[in-house]
């Protein structure tokens, strides 16, 4: 009888052991499998698959110039590395412009909108390096960004409505009409995560 | 006669006095850029304008989440009353460029009312250069 309530012990105690170690091995796959890359550490292949433009707007160079300053990167080393990575983008046919700056961070820029030129690829939302909003009388509202290798898709809502955004060469584009209040961008990785980002677009 | 033409000569040089000092007052500064800001911990919504200038050709924004988070930050022009002479561009990554014209008025920059943590904001630049 003793014997068999041993046994009974042993059997009790090695499948709670079981238990804890697949819980365990849950939340690790859940913590470190799940979790996609921070901002854009994943890559931007654009920025070196793409050939370097000999010559670049103006607005492009002061651009180019004032963030490699603010960066702590060589102004005229990132003049030689600034690719196109799309053209002829919106109402306003801009383009967009990038360089790598010295910590390996893409800085990028829409022309006659917007850009952003962080301190680190590990910046930001995961997937994407975006700027969300703007617009006047001539142009509407828009979200630029550049994405990782890793990322698949980019999709954006704006107060509830869907809006088609395209991605080529890491960029990231899509218009919407200006006056609204709430986006939520999310960013669709290879590995079906997705990361999120809400901006009330009125500040 | 003389008289009257030493009185003419005297408004007529008065005239070119006031006409010379208004016009180097009212002149747009070209080559003006301005850090309005500088070294500050923003709460969400906390804002601020630079002086108001011609030709504004671009505002950039330096910030970090060093207080977690991923705060948005955000530029715009205003005019003299106040108003958005163009809708807020923002965004979770410093540095943001604008590079968006304005004939005339003024950079603004804003810590967006959403963010749930401070900002630490380097600056804040326009200019017309």
């Amino acid at each position: 009888m003793r014997s068999r309530g041993r046994k009974r012990l042993v059997l009790a105690v090695v499948a709670a052991l079981a238990v804890v170690a697949a819980v365990a091995g849950g939340v690790a796959l859940a913590g470190g499998g799940d979790k996609p890359p921070p901002g854009v550490s994943a890559g931007v292949s654009a920025l070196t698959r793409l050939p370097p433009q000999a010559h670049v707007p103006d607005n492009v160079a002061w651009f180019v110039t004032f963030e490699s300053k603010a960066t702590g990167t060589d102004p005229a080393k990132a003049l030689k590395g600034v690719r196109l990575l799309r053209q002829n983008l919106g109402v306003a046919h801009a383009d967009v412009y990038a360089f790598k700056n010295a910590a390996g961070s893409p800085c990028f820029l829409l022309t006659g909108d917007s850009g952003t030129c962080a301190r680190s690829p590990s910046a930001g939302t995961s997937g994407l390096h975006w700027t969300i909003g703007g617009g006047d009388a001539q142009r509407p509202s828009s979200l630029v960004g550049i994405a990782s290798d890793d990322v698949s898709q980019v999709q954006l809502t704006v107060d509830g409505a869907q809006v088609p955004i395209s991605l080529e060469n890491n960029v990231a584009f899509g218009e919407f009409p200006q006056g609204h209040q709430h986006a939520t961008i999310v960013v669709v990785h290879r590995d079906g995560t997705q990361s999120t980002a809400d901006v009330n677009l009125q500040g | 006669m003389g008289r009257i033409y030493r009185g003419r000569g005297r408004r007529l040089a008065a005239l070119a006095v006031v006409v010379l000092a208004t016009a180097v007052l009212a002149a747009p500064a070209f080559g003006w850029y301005s850090y309005f800001v500088q070294n500050a911990v923003w709460n969400a919504g906390n804002n601020k304008r630079s002086a108001f200038n011609s030709n504004l050709k671009g505002v950039a924004v330096s910030f970090q989440n060093l207080y977690g988070g991923l705060p948005q930050m955000g530029s715009r022009y205003i005019d003299s009353s106040g108003n958005g002479l163009d809708s807020w561009k923002w965004s979770n990554t410093g540095n943001l460029i604008d590079d968006r014209n304005v004939a005339y008025g003024a950079a603004q920059c804003m810590a967006n009312s959403g963010n749930n943590y401070s900002v630490y904001v380097q600056w804040c630049y326009t200019g017309n250069q």
